[in-house]
């Protein structure tokens, strides 16, 4: 006889009933449930969203390389993983990604600097650009991110750099400066390495989606 | 008494009139003919709004909205504020009387809208946790939600209602524009061919037709009921961060948005409806947050967010 697996909602509520679970103050057992659960769902904070800015483009192709050949600027290769709040690993994510290119200047007729990545079966993703360029209507160097992956919100974010001259080599103090980043914990350590033609900026950006 | 300042221009020497210069006390981010063209009204970034004779450009009053927290444009003559906990406030741009409040949806709306003698006021939330979902809502003349729906991701970026309160269309930064039935919320419409954000929407005055502007320099015109693209008007040097129509429908003026900065220069178009040409270009110093036509149609007020409006003769 084919034995019937009980979901989590099923386990705890039997935990509850049978006096295995409880609350060290008293508690509905309905209350608990949702303690329990929502503790539960935030074993991983998500990425916080950020605002999606007026120069996202619509189809921009699936490239890993969005460094032209003699393009000015750092490169700067950026990756990472797409987890969701319980720390599983999302497959088949799309990860829009575009930035000013190393002028601090938006690509609005064609794509460069724009790209359409999906994460792998290891979740992850990785894309090699240069450090974007500051303009003058929003100074910190950012990459602008929308992912969408089914089952999830879609998330809009952004990527700032914790080398960005913006933040004076003290981004803990200086992030919010202007209004112009709500959270610290987009502000990414930036690892330096030399490569055998050049040096380059490795930036680690792992994205937390909340599930719907 | 702020005098107004004369430019000798070519247009002058052919005979027509000089383009003139309103001097404002505040950054002026709105403006708009009062109904019989004699006077200006701008919405100042200090909350007022300012009255100017339209011939000499002397202040005529500074009308300040009391206890407000941001200040947008819902219609032509109507400015709306909004509070952080989500009520609105409509003001009548003209003479600074407050029309009506809406106590909203709990959180600030932006991008609102009016139509109707204000019957229907439109605006939309962002989700205020993570996520970026964007929400439309549309309160009835008692103020009560007669819709919320879903709009795209990434918070709105224009909206309009037709003139005859039928028809609610908003864009949202994700670059979807979505038209509604006001009356139940269907959505009667997803226009999602335009691939950049637009920044303008406008119907005709007859409201047969929507206009679209944004990122990529060019003005969509849909047909409002079969919402085909009946033309595209090619030809802005810079993104349109401004749109509107003379009365008569005839002609259209654009302002631009420089993809650099906001100070950098731009221009400002006139078109003929018609044909989609371009009738005349105009340079502009910085990017242009607002531009409107006399009655007569022979003038464009323009403004940029600078302590100046520009009156532009603009006689076909």
């Amino acid at each position: 006889m084919k034995r019937k697996l009980i979901d989590r909602r099923d386990m705890l509520e039997n935990c509850i009933v049978r006096g295995l679970l409880v609350a060290a103050v008293p508690m509905a057992s309905t209350n608990l449930f949702a303690l329990w659960q929502k503790a539960e769902e935030k074993a991983v904070q998500p990425t916080p969203a950020e605002v999606l800015g007026p120069f996202f483009k619509k189809g921009a192709p699936n490239a890993t390389n969005l460094r032209g050949a003699g393009d000015p600027g750092f490169p700067l290769r950026v990756m990472g993983q797409v987890v969701n709040t319980r720390g599983e690993k999302i497959e088949g994510a799309k990860l829009d990604i575009w930035q000013a290119d190393h002028h601090g200047h938006y690509d609005v007729k064609g794509f460069r600097y724009r790209t359409k990545v999906v994460s792998s079966s290891k979740a992850e993703y990785g894309i090699d650009t240069v450090m974007p360029g500051h303009y003058s209507d929003r100074p910190a160097q950012h990459v602008h991110y929308m992912i969408t992956a089914p089952g999830h919100k879609t998330l809009i974010t952004q990527l700032y750099f914790a080398t960005d001259p913006y933040f004076e080599g003290n981004p803990d103090k200086n992030y919010h400066k202007n209004g112009i980043v709500d959270n610290r914990e987009l502000i990414r350590p930036v690892m330096l390495f030399e490569g055998p033609g050049a040096a380059h900026a490795n930036v680690q950006f792992d994205i937390c989606l909340e599930r719907l | 008494m702020r005098a107004i300042l004369f430019v000798v221009t070519i247009s002058m020497l052919q005979g027509q009139s000089p383009e003139r210069k309103i001097q404002s006390d505040s950054e002026v981010g709105i403006v708009e003919f009062s109904p019989d063209g004699s006077s200006v009204a701008g919405l100042c970034r200090d909350n007022k709004i300012r009255h100017w004779d339209g011939k000499t450009g002397a202040l005529q009053k500074a009308l300040t909205l009391e206890k407000v927290t941001g200040v947008s444009m819902a219609s032509a003559t109507t400015a709306a504020s909004t509070t952080p906990d989500g009520g609105i406030t409509l003001w009548n741009l003209l003479t600074g009387e407050k029309l009506r409040e809406v106590s909203g949806a709990g959180s600030r709306a932006n991008r609102i809208a009016v139509a109707g003698d204000q019957q229907l006021v439109a605006g939309g939330t962002k989700s205020v946790k993570n996520g970026s979902e964007t929400t439309v809502h549309l309160w009835d003349a008692t103020g009560r939600e007669r819709f919320a729906v879903a709009a795209g991701a990434g918070g709105l970026s224009a909206t309009a209602l037709s003139p005859d309160g039928s028809t609610l269309v908003a864009a949202s930064y994700d670059t979807d524009v979505r038209a509604w039935s006001t009356r139940d919320g269907e959505l009667v419409k997803l226009i999602s061919e335009i691939p950049v954000a637009t920044f303008a929407l406008q119907f005709t005055p007859d409201g047969k037709y929507l206009a679209a502007a944004g990122v990529d320099q060019t003005v969509y015109i849909y047909d409002a009921k079969s919402w085909k693209l009946v033309r595209k008007l090619l030809g802005q040097p810079e993104m349109i961060s401004a749109l509107a129509f003379s009365r008569d429908g005839k002609t259209i003026v654009t302002g631009g948005f420089n993809e650099l900065t906001v100070k950098h220069p731009t221009h400002i178009l006139l078109w003929d409806f018609a044909s989609g040409k371009v009738i005349k270009t105009i340079d502009a110093p910085r990017m242009v947050t607002s531009a409107a036509f006399s009655p007569d149609g022979k003038t464009v007020a323009v403004a940029d967010r600078e302590k100046v409006v520009r009156l532009l003769p603009v006689a076909r």
